[in-house]
């Protein structure tokens, strides 16, 4: 194994506990409307000081490095800030956003926790959550980030926001790709979104 | 080098799931668990990175880029499979984000009124079809009108509000 291989990892492991912390402590102190665009800043402050973490980490970790030429050097930086924007770019997507966040069957999961033994009735649980409020979280959310805004009771775009495109289009992939599987909710929600397209 | 050979093996990990899903959907079997190729091919990756004596000797002769980066390259094979598990997750269960769904809309259509908004969505897609997937799995049950937690949903509830316990926040869904 190489050592710029052991530096690269040591150094974006480590920067990316760092993010994470620092994202742990800052939401605490963030509007819930907000909570999406403090991991984005976070990462691009990441992103910007890896050249003097590679310095600061690199030696700690592997005596070597005082020996790694010039060359090398930018490949570590290089290596570790692609390993770090990966890893992060998980976080946020992946546990922050997808599983944590945003997700409707983690809240559901919470509704039904909370029911405790004795369950929770359907009609209790729409009333609960239902279309009308996560719509409107959804929208609140999209609108305190400057990305839609509402005028004479319509909404627009106002700011475009390449992430929501690029999911949709990799959703939309996926279903080209992929053979339906005979279900068919899954067919008719897939056939009403790429109506969209 | 390393990488290079990473993201190709990932490439050929992906067209043999594609190809294997729909395989299996034309003998009418459709499961999730096809993903397990994805970690069996982080380790095929990382196995021959480490141990190919041929891959080593292909590696040696390339100048700059002949770097051995086995933990580098594996780490990117596993971001980028988490990705795409996660997102064919999604297209598996029907799933889209509503905002993403919304955003569509919103630049097909230029605008839309609240009303517009919310007749592209209903109870029983964002709700209800959820909820019987977490059903399918055990999560939850169903005994005639009422939802239960079940005992795997018990644990995933505990951990997800002991986790928003540490960060200090309420916010979800």
């Amino acid at each position: 194994m190489h050592n710029i291989d052991q530096a690269s990892v040591s150094v974006a492991i480590i920067n990316f506990l760092v993010f994470y912390f620092v994202h742990i402590a800052g939401l605490r102190f963030t509007k819930s409307q907000k909570i999406f665009e403090s991991p984005f800043l976070l990462l691009f402050i990441s992103l910007f000081f890896m050249p003097v973490w590679v310095f600061i980490i690199g030696p700690l970790f592997i005596p070597a490095f005082f020996t790694f030429t010039a060359f090398e050097i930018i490949i570590t930086v290089l290596l570790s800030l692609i390993i770090t924007t990966l890893l992060i770019i998980l976080y946020i997507f992946g546990i922050f956003g997808m599983i944590i966040e945003s997700s409707l069957r983690i809240k559901l999961l919470s509704l039904v926790f909370e029911a405790g033994n004795n369950g929770i009735k359907k009609t209790y649980l729409l009333n609960l959550y239902n279309t009308d409020i996560i719509l409107k979280k959804r929208i609140q959310r999209l609108e305190s980030s400057g990305i839609l805004k509402l005028k004479k009771n319509k909404y627009y775009i106002a700011k475009p926001f390449p992430i929501l495109y690029i999911h949709a289009l990799i959703v939309n992939s996926m279903n080209q790709l992929y053979k339906k599987n005979g279900n068919i909710r899954n067919n008719i929600v897939a056939e009403k979104f790429l109506q969209i397209f | 080098m390393d990488l290079i050979f990473s993201l190709l093996l990932f490439v050929i990990t992906l067209i043999f799931h594609i190809n294997l899903h729909n395989f299996l959907i034309k003998l009418k079997i459709s499961s999730i668990n096809t993903v397990i190729i994805f970690p069996i091919a982080i380790i095929i990756n990382y196995l021959i990175l480490v141990n190919s004596v041929y891959y080593n000797n292909i590696r040696t002769i390339i100048p700059f880029i002949g770097y051995s980066l086995p933990i580098t390259s594996s780490i990117v094979f596993f971001v980028l499979s988490s990705m795409y598990i996660l997102y064919f997750g999604s297209a598996f269960y029907g799933d889209y984000s509503p905002s993403s769904k919304l955003y569509m809309y919103l630049l097909k259509h230029k605008t839309a009124t609240y009303t517009d908004i919310k007749n592209l969505f209903s109870d029983q897609e964002l709700v209800l079809n959820r909820l019987n997937d977490l059903s399918s799995v055990g999560f939850v049950y169903k005994k005639k009108d009422n939802y239960f937690i079940g005992p795997k949903g018990k644990i995933t509830a505990k951990i997800i509000k002991c986790y928003r316990k540490l960060l200090g926040w309420k916010s979800s869904g």
